[in-house]
């Protein structure tokens, strides 16, 4: 494993919370039941919490700085957590806690964008990655086995790939290029707002070949794509985030298939001024017929129907972001005021654990089924 | 009797976050601030293609010279209003088209040296031009023609003296127009004054005086960040070893503080049209006394920076200058985005805020 300030200063972190038990749960958690990860902030602190079906906390790994997103292994054993953009940080850690989480930095010139994904059978670690004096947007290519040495890296076909998921075929990635030059010297301010050309790519992952790249009309080239889901029919969900004016009230949420062109839904005029231009999340219900699409800049997840693109209600849920699967048609969602609850189209929704301990749970929310 | 209990709470709460919020602040604020400072943005754009026409007609030493003080009136406007980045101004790229800034990769003296290497006539044309990357005409595009080096042949009675007035004139008519249409993008007649004046429920845009706050509040944090984090800090450099005066906007004019402090009292004066201070309660005083003193400070620290630009990034006083005046700024970001947010009712979720 590299050194670096970076390293050491997550190591004192990790090092002063070693003592740290995992935290009593709010009920009895079953050993069999499925297991959530999330980023949060708790006070002043940034760590990653795993937490059980009933909202019990098993496992928090503390951070040195805001984490985002997760890639987990097929067997739901081990996760690495990746800082939130411009981030350099990402720690790899064992979901049940047996071994010590190790950390390790984005190269030199890259910073991280917050997702990745296990790839060639957990083989291969993906991370999306800023190559920002390059100007282009790639995914940096780790061996697992190696100590997440970085073995690569290849194009993503856009500028700011953000999330990456690894389609049902278990060798083709999708990329959600968003299309945003950024600079870290600039923090997240755009640089190229006039030109910005959002892509949805498809990449080999064993070769990094550039299979297909699809983007939307020129009058929508302000959505940048962020986050992606996979259905239970095998296409692409996703959630866009417009970078135009406010008061243009563009489609967010789109679909796509393999060699076909993106379809975007909207739902009623409620549904899409609720969306507020603005999705921080995309998730598919166990079935993989509902999709759930989370925008905390309105306070609402509107949830659809995979194979027709009809809306199908909404949950409202103020600054709500973090979105997973919960049972079949239902979603667990998470908010920035520390809310964690099950909902779904159908109008009921159940607290899991209440907000409390000053934790906002940060913008994504993972399902991990113990295998 | 619990059932009278929740409705007097539900009536505190109601009534506690609607503290803060000036009755009729868009409407206030767009008559006391935005009408007057975007008019005189327009105005002053107009005034220096005037002095642009002037000058290519015929040029001579006192006319380049009131068209250097036509475009420090432009400076000067500009940032009065370079923060209300929201409504006209986000339409069309009409900041962008304006300010295109920051440019990290110099796509802007790329582009313009390419225009006036080769006398492309197309930029000659306002139309034309619009068509262009929006780096070619906006003022730091015409700020390298009228102050960059090879400005002087404009006094010479050459082609490329010739092109280049010509170039400076059709990107201040580009500016001219844009200003005008946000002059119109603000004007009573434009749907989007009518939403931002007149909230109300079945409006598309604004539906409560507490969404505008919201756009108000905003827009003020984001002022702050832009002045901080995408203008000075840049050239400014975290050590004195990285300080780059030629990474500051309108080094080549000198006019790099002057617009600093022109942003800073434009949002404080901004701040003071729109009426919050009055509306802040008895425990929420203390924050605009702060905001106050703070604008108050950082205005008169950028008075002390008067030696040449080059020497304040360089360690010294005006290099403390400006290191105070970033950390105040963010200070005041932070105040803003936080305690003031939360006064006025407006604040923003933790993932609501910092959208990724």
């Amino acid at each position: 494993m590299r050194s670096t300030a970076i390293d050491r200063r997550t190591f004192l972190a990790i090092a002063a919370a070693a003592g740290l038990a995992p935290r009593a749960g709010f009920a009895a958690s079953d050993p069999h039941g499925a297991l959530y990860l999330s980023a949060r902030k708790r006070g002043p602190a940034f760590e990653v919490a795993v937490v059980d079906e009933a909202g019990g906390e098993q496992l928090v790994v503390p951070l040195e700085g805001r984490g985002h997103s997760f890639a987990i292994d097929r067997a739901g054993r081990q996760a690495v957590a990746f800082a939130r953009q411009p981030g350099r940080f990402a720690v790899t850690f064992d979901i049940t806690g047996e071994t010590p989480p190790q950390v390790f930095a984005a190269e030199p010139d890259r910073h991280f964008f917050g997702h990745g994904t296990f790839a060639e059978s957990d083989r291969l670690l993906i991370a999306t990655e800023n190559d920002y004096d390059g100007e282009r947007g790639v995914a940096g290519v780790y061996d697992v086995s190696g100590g997440m040495r970085r073995i690569g890296e290849f194009f993503t076909g856009g500028l700011d790939p953000h999330e990456a998921v690894l389609m049902p075929d278990g060798r083709t990635l999708c990329i959600a290029n968003g299309g945003v030059l950024t600079h870290p010297d600039y923090g997240k301010h755009e640089l190229n707002l006039d030109t910005m050309a959002p892509t949805l790519a498809y990449v080999d992952v064993s070769t990094g070949e550039l299979l297909e790249t699809v983007s939307l009309p020129p009058e929508l080239h302000k959505l940048a794509f962020h986050h992606l889901a996979v259905d239970g029919f095998g296409a692409v969900w996703f959630g866009g985030q417009y970078h135009g004016a406010k008061s243009d009230r563009p489609p967010v949420v789109g679909r796509h298939k393999r060699g076909a062109d993106i379809e975007m839904f909207t739902g009623s005029k409620d549904v899409l001024r609720g969306l507020a231009n603005y999705i921080g999340a995309v998730a598919v219900d166990p079935s993989g017929t509902i999709v759930a699409t989370s925008s905390p800049v309105g306070g609402m997840v509107a949830y659809w129907d995979a194979s027709t693109g009809r809306s199908l209600g909404v949950t409202e849920l103020p600054d709500s972001c973090g979105v997973a699967p919960g049972a079949d048609e239902r979603f667990r969602l998470t908010s920035g005021h520390g809310d964690m609850i099950e909902a779904g189209p159908a109008e009921d929704s159940l607290e899991i654990r209440p907000p409390g301990d000053d934790i906002a749970w940060d913008n994504h929310l993972r399902r991990v089924d113990a295998g | 009797m619990r059932r009278v209990l929740i409705a007097v709470l539900l009536y505190l709460c109601a009534s506690a976050a609607s503290a803060g919020v000036p009755p009729k602040l868009g409407a206030t604020v767009t008559e006391g601030y935005i009408r007057p400072s975007v008019n005189q943005f327009a105005n002053s754009a107009a005034a220096l293609s005037g002095a642009l026409d002037r000058l290519c007609r015929s040029p001579d030493e006192p006319r380049f010279d009131t068209v250097r003080q036509r475009f420090d009136d432009v400076i000067d406007a500009w940032f009065r209003i370079f923060f209300l980045r929201f409504g006209p101004m986000v339409e069309d790229n009409r900041f962008e088209r304006i300010y295109f800034w920051p440019d990290p990769r110099g796509v802007i003296l790329r582009q313009v040296g390419v225009l006036l290497a080769k006398n492309d006539p197309t930029a000659l044309d306002p139309g034309r031009l619009a068509e262009k990357s929006v780096a070619v005409q906006g003022l730091p595009a015409l700020e390298y023609a009228i102050f960059g080096s090879g400005s002087n042949a404009i006094l010479e009675n050459t082609p490329d003296g010739s092109y280049r007035c010509a170039y400076a004139l059709s990107v201040s008519i580009r500016i001219a127009e844009t200003a005008a249409e946000l002059v119109r993008g603000w004007s009573p007649e434009s749907e989007f004054a009518e939403d931002f004046t007149k909230p109300a429920l079945d409006n598309e845009l604004y539906r409560s005086e507490t969404e505008v706050a919201a756009e108000v509040v905003g827009s003020l944090a984001g002022g702050m960040t832009f002045l901080s984090d995408v203008i000075i800090a840049p050239f400014l450099g975290k050590e004195p070893e990285q300080a780059r005066a030629s990474r500051a906007p309108f080094w080549r004019s000198g006019r790099t503080i002057r617009a600093l402090k022109q942003g800073v009292e434009g949002m404080r004066d901004f701040y003071g049209a729109t009426g919050i201070t009055e509306e802040l309660g008895e425990t929420d005083r203390w924050i605009d006394g702060a905001l106050q003193l703070e604008m108050n400070n950082i205005d008169e620290t950028l008075d002390t920076i008067t030696m040449p630009f080059e020497e304040s990034v360089a360690p010294g006083p005006g290099r403390e200058a400006l290191v105070y005046t970033v950390i105040a700024l963010k200070s005041l970001h932070n105040t803003v985005d936080t305690r003031l947010a939360q006064a006025v009712g407006v604040a923003v979720g933790f993932n609501a805020l910092d959208g990724d």
